[in-house]
């Protein structure tokens, strides 16, 4: 038996058809795109943005929603499977919440922009429930888990984490129409504390240790400082929904240092002499959220930094959350493609040939550049800075769709090459 | 290479590489140093068909031949592909 047809054969039950997780990973990239477009629409009203209607909440929600979550999910059915050792319980589900996921982030955004209370309500309930099925799916694959405890407790803790968040932004999006909430400012704070440090910060907790040892070839990680980081986030979490802020902040960050000593670790023990462009991005989100917590440390023991509460936000999700899912989707997109397609040869195609080094490149300076500008924009309140740095990562965004829709042409092509043999090999032992 | 995970030893010019019962990444990371460090050929013993090892063997110019394969034995023979 050849390595391509061992390849397609025993390993099919953990594999899942390329076009499940190439979905979500197309659409996060278009949505990038929208994210960036949205912001240099909303450049103006950022810099003492408080909540509202408008391209800042739909920008956000482009970026969370239609970038991470979709990211998570396409990553997460096709990883878990592997990292588990279960395959998935049936794909049917995995299909139906990208069909109500990515139609609702589309709805929901739309009506976030113009302001339409009826648009948002139902694409918050469509997104909500593409979100639950995904949940159930995971949840069903995790109880079956049986090695790798720690990343499991990652998992479930995300899970837990996207129904608190999920729950918060439906009463939040219905409050639109009633206004029945007495402190919405203060529940908007907990749904984007549950979003960015539960559902997505676990979720980069617990997916890093498996995918940079993978990625850096270094040996598996040690659990204990995972599980205490775990804790300190979940204790952060509880803290902040209690109202006990800077227990909050110190849970963050004593998860944070937990997580960046992982890496590091990782990192020193790696087989690669070089890590390449994606490792750039994975360190400079590292600092990044660093810097955040530092400047809400700082902010709180009352320095007065100007427009500090929407700073954060930007560089906890644009800085740190979205610099973390471009360096992980620019590596895993050729990585998953070349696992299914096969070339002439018969031998999966070689990742080098399915990436495309120039797009990346552009991606990467213009990110940093937006972060940049951006940031100094808010504290400036400065429009026209804002502006300069929404151009500059809508350049990026749409480098890297290039790269995306390149990688998804390339295995399309490979595949149907690949079928051609096939179907040429069958007509000869025919004839 | 006291360090690498697994167990390995050499019969005549072939090299094994069993790494059942290891977590993920090891079994990859155990493979791939014996591919880049030896001439070849290799035969790994392994939990399971292992998805993600192939195109790393692609882009470093080996394949691989699947010889058995048995819930918790699996095992392939690497080589330099021609």
């Amino acid at each position: 038996m050849s390595m391509a047809t061992s390849f397609l054969g025993g390993a099919k039950d953990r594999l899942l058809p390329a076009s499940i997780p190439f979905r979500f990973f197309l659409a996060a990239a278009l949505f990038h795109v929208a994210a960036w477009a949205e912001l240099l629409l909303g450049a103006g009203e950022l810099p003492g943005w408080a909540g509202g209607p408008g391209p800042v909440l739909a920008a956000l929600h482009l970026a969370t929603l239609g970038v991470f979550a979709m990211t998570a999910m396409g990553a997460s059915y096709q990883l878990l499977p592997v990292v588990t050792r279960a395959a998935l319980a049936s794909t049917w589900p995995a299909r139906g919440s990208f069909w109500l996921a990515a139609p609702g982030v589309l709805l929901l955004t739309w009506g976030m922009e113009a302001g339409l209370v009826a648009h948002m309500q139902i694409g918050a309930a469509m997104t909500g429930a593409g979100l639950l099925l995904f949940a159930g799916l995971t949840a069903v694959n995790l109880a079956r888990a049986g090695s790798v405890a720690v990343i499991a407790a990652h998992g479930w803790a995300a899970l837990g984490a996207v129904l608190v968040l999920a729950g918060l932004g439906l009463t939040l999006v219905w409050d639109f129409a009633g206004g029945f909430l007495a402190d919405r400012e203060g529940l908007a704070r907990l749904h984007m504390v549950w979003a960015v440090f539960g559902f997505m910060g676990l979720l980069v907790a617990g997916f890093s240790m498996v995918l940079v040892p993978m990625f850096v070839l270094s040996r598996s990680l040690p659990a204990r400082p995972g599980w205490a980081g775990l804790a300190m986030g979940l204790a952060g979490l509880a803290a902040a929904s209690a109202g006990l802020w800077w227990v909050a902040l110190a849970g963050a960050g004593g998860a944070a240092a937990a997580h960046l000593w992982l890496m590091r670790h990782a990192e020193r023990n790696s087989m690669r002499r070089r890590l390449g462009l994606s490792f750039a991005l994975l360190r400079g989100g590292r600092y990044i959220l660093l810097i955040a917590l530092a400047v809400t440390a700082v902010f709180w023991a009352t320095a007065p930094i100007p427009n500090a509460p929407t700073l954060i936000g930007f560089l906890l999700v644009a800085g740190w959350l979205l610099t973390f899912l471009m360096a992980v989707l620019q590596r895993i997109m050729p990585f998953l493609a070349s696992m299914h397609a096969s070339g002439a040869s018969g031998l999966p195609l070689l990742i080098s040939e399915l990436t495309a080094e120039t797009p990346l490149r552009i991606h990467a300076f213009t990110h940093f550049a937006a972060i940049v500008l951006i940031a100094a924009g808010i504290v400036l309140s400065d429009t026209l800075v804002i502006r300069l740095g929404a151009t500059s990562g809508l350049v990026g965004a749409l480098a890297f769709a290039a790269f995306a829709v390149n990688v998804a042409l390339k295995l399309r092509k490979a595949q149907k090459a690949s079928r051609d043999i096939r179907r040429g090999k069958r007509v000869e032992r025919r004839g | 290479m006291s360090d690498l995970p697994g167990k390995f030893w050499r019969e005549g010019s072939v090299w094994h590489v069993d790494t059942r019962g290891l977590p993920p990444p090891e079994p990859m990371v155990a493979i791939l140093w014996h591919v880049e460090n030896t001439p070849g050929p290799i035969i790994a013993h392994m939990d399971r068909d292992p998805v993600h090892l192939y195109p790393e063997l692609a882009e470093r110019g080996w394949h691989g031949e699947l010889v058995a394969e048995a819930p918790g034995d699996t095992r392939l023979i690497l080589r330099p592909a021609r």
